[in-house]
């Protein structure tokens, strides 16, 4: 049964965030969005720089691009019960049907997990040949990386922001006064402390050791370690851990939320504007 | 094992310092088998109770059991048995076809493919949307919609069905469709039972086994509708009409609905006895009323409603 319902929240997922409006739309958020993203970074850290170091910007790069799973991923479940409450209405027909609402989101993450992919793939394509024209390698040979690693590493990553994106919608659950402002802040302090641009050694000691908490720091050190071909246990090891940790917090806080808004009677309240 | 008992059911809503009591001890129960309606005005708290059965809101005090399984504690359970339409709601995505939406539906409960394609083809046939099939859901008008909401209902076979309103802005054709649909399912499945909230009378009196009226929270008359008639049936139900406006709740002591419609005004009024027509035609005449017409009326469920709340459902 969960395997059904998880099957069909990628389908309505992938439906929702594809067709909805039209495919340029569609085109706009799965590629040119990202992609301008990406390209803004490498710009930065191009115009920025006096000194052309390939070994930093591929640090930088390869950060920004792979950190669009946890920002498509929590974006996207930022806004679902927003979206399935009020605007498509099918939230408390989705809530009464006996343990859908948890597998329903972890459909709709990996619905987004899939768009995400199609956005890293074409970012790495278009964007390194892009700064390959400024002198700007990638420092990324396709030989040495360590696959296994690497797809360990998307696993355990989109298992991860799966339910981070749940701890939103534990949040939105509660309020619909949030869900435009919560993703966009969540993702803000995840890309300032999750070491997308520059290592999280740079922070101030206590902020540092914050950057360690969260599974996207070692997320995007894992994938720097296999798309270098080599292999670390100790992000691994860490990526392991806070994973676990944030999937215990999400669905203790999605129980929380649930039995709260049930007694507060809001699981079908539409938005009060 | 009742289809659904609810024992001493209270809900209080607290907004900033005002104290809503939306249920006060609400007692009933509903048999296997059975079509069962809650009537009330907007805010009686019929939603409510509708809310607390099928596990959108706990109840303040009290405990509510659907088929044995406690609401509260084992909600899980009732989300098996149970479904919930609600009249005037989208029911799926807008994006997906009718078949699609359907689907959704059947996997988000569990069906099997075959059994889904079944049940879906059978929906399709009995909710006569086979043209608008492949139609996106947005594209259908309000009346098919709503079937549509209905076939969503129906589609995991639930034990117990909730109706909030099912038939609210539907033209007459499709409100006959979807009743008739719900009175031929509870006919052929003697174990399913529809627990149904409506403003229209007549709809509640045409398809209902037993009804309740809920007025402020508390459940005011509950029986059959036959039995709820014959407890005005000493009562005449008289409508007058005179050509000018006019408030009154009540002449000599006998609750009175006041319409106004074009100039004219309308006036229903329980007869305690059919002699004091008499009574209404002199009080009328000598406050200067131009009477345009009388019609005398066997007791209505309205008139039920009249008798237990004094005012007609939508003048509250």
């Amino acid at each position: 049964m969960a395997m059904r319902i998880i099957k069909e929240s990628i389908w309505i997922g992938w439906k929702i965030e594809s067709n909805w409006t039209d495919p340029f739309i569609f085109f706009s958020y799965i590629i040119v969005k990202p992609l301008a993203y990406v390209i803004i970074i490498g710009l930065i850290f191009l115009i920025g720089s006096e000194v052309v170091n390939n070994e930093y910007f591929s640090y930088s790069f390869i950060g920004a691009v792979f950190f669009i799973y946890p920002l498509t991923m929590i974006i996207s479940l930022g806004y679902l019960i927003h979206e399935d409450r009020a605007k498509y209405e099918v939230l408390k027909n989705i809530y009464i049907a006996p343990n859908a609402i948890k597998f329903y989101i972890i459909g709709r993450a990996l619905a987004s997990a899939i768009n995400a992919s199609v956005s890293v793939i074409i970012s790495i394509v278009v964007g390194g040949f892009i700064f390959s024209n400024f002198g700007l390698g990638l420092d990324l040979e396709l030989d040495i990386i360590n696959y296994l690693l690497l797809i360990i590493s998307l696993i355990l990553g989109i298992v991860a922001f799966s339910f981070m994106g749940m701890i939103l919608t534990s949040i939105n659950l509660l309020t619909n006064k949030l869900q435009f402002s919560l993703s966009e802040y969540s993702s803000g302090i995840l890309f300032l402390f999750s070491g997308v641009v520059f290592p999280p050694t740079m922070l101030p000691e206590p902020l540092y050791l914050f950057s360690y908490s969260f599974p996207t720091t070692h997320f995007l050190e894992l994938v720097r370690v296999s798309l270098n071909g080599s292999f670390a246990l100790s992000p691994l090891i860490n990526m392991i851990i806070t994973t676990s940790i944030t999937i215990v917090i999400s669905i203790m806080l999605f129980n929380h939320a649930d039995n709260r808004a049930r007694e507060l009677g809001i699981i079908d309240r539409k938005a009060e504007y | 094992m009742n289809a659904i008992d609810v024992e001493k059911v209270s809900r209080v809503f607290k907004r900033n310092d005002n104290v809503i009591k939306a249920l006060d001890n609400v007692t009933l129960s509903i048999e296997k088998g059975e079509i069962f309606g809650l009537l009330g005005a907007n805010g009686a708290g019929k939603t409510t109770l509708i809310k607390i059965l099928t596990t959108l809101l706990l109840p303040s005090e009290g405990n509510a059991y659907v088929y044995g399984y406690n609401v509260i504690k084992e909600s899980n359970d009732v989300r098996r048995i149970i479904n919930l339409v609600s009249g005037g709601e989208t029911p799926g995505y807008g994006i997906l076809t009718v078949r699609e939406n359907l689907w959704f539906f059947s996997q988000i409960y569990g069906l099997s493919n075959s059994l889904a394609r079944e049940r879906i083809d059978e929906l399709i046939k009995d909710m006569e949307l086979e043209e608008y099939e492949n139609v996106r859901m947005h594209k259908l008008s309000t009346g098919y919609k709503q079937r549509l909401n209905i076939a969503r209902g129906f589609i995991n076979d639930p034990k117990v069905l909730f109706l909030d309103e099912p038939t609210l802005g539907l033209d007459v054709l499709n409100a006959k469709h979807i009743r008739r649909y719900i009175k031929e399912w509870v006919k052929n499945n003697k174990d399913k039972s529809i627990l149904l909230t409506t403003h229209y009378m007549s709809e509640a009196d045409e398809i209902c086994d037993k009804i309740a009226i809920i007025f402020k929270g508390k459940i005011i008359a509950y029986d059959t509708p036959k039995r709820l008639k014959e407890s005005v049936s000493n009562v005449t139900s008289a409508v007058v009409e005179v050509n000018s406006t006019l408030m009154l709740d009540n002449i000599y002591g006998m609750p009175a609905k006041v319409e106004y419609n074009n100039g004219i005004t309308r006036i229903r009024i329980l007869l305690d006895e059919q002699s004091s027509i008499a009574r209404v035609v002199s009080y009328l005449d000598s406050h200067g009323y131009n009477i345009l017409s009388i019609k005398l009326y066997e007791p209505t469920l309205e008139d039920v409603y009249i008798k237990y709340v004094g005012l007609n459902m939508n003048d509250q």
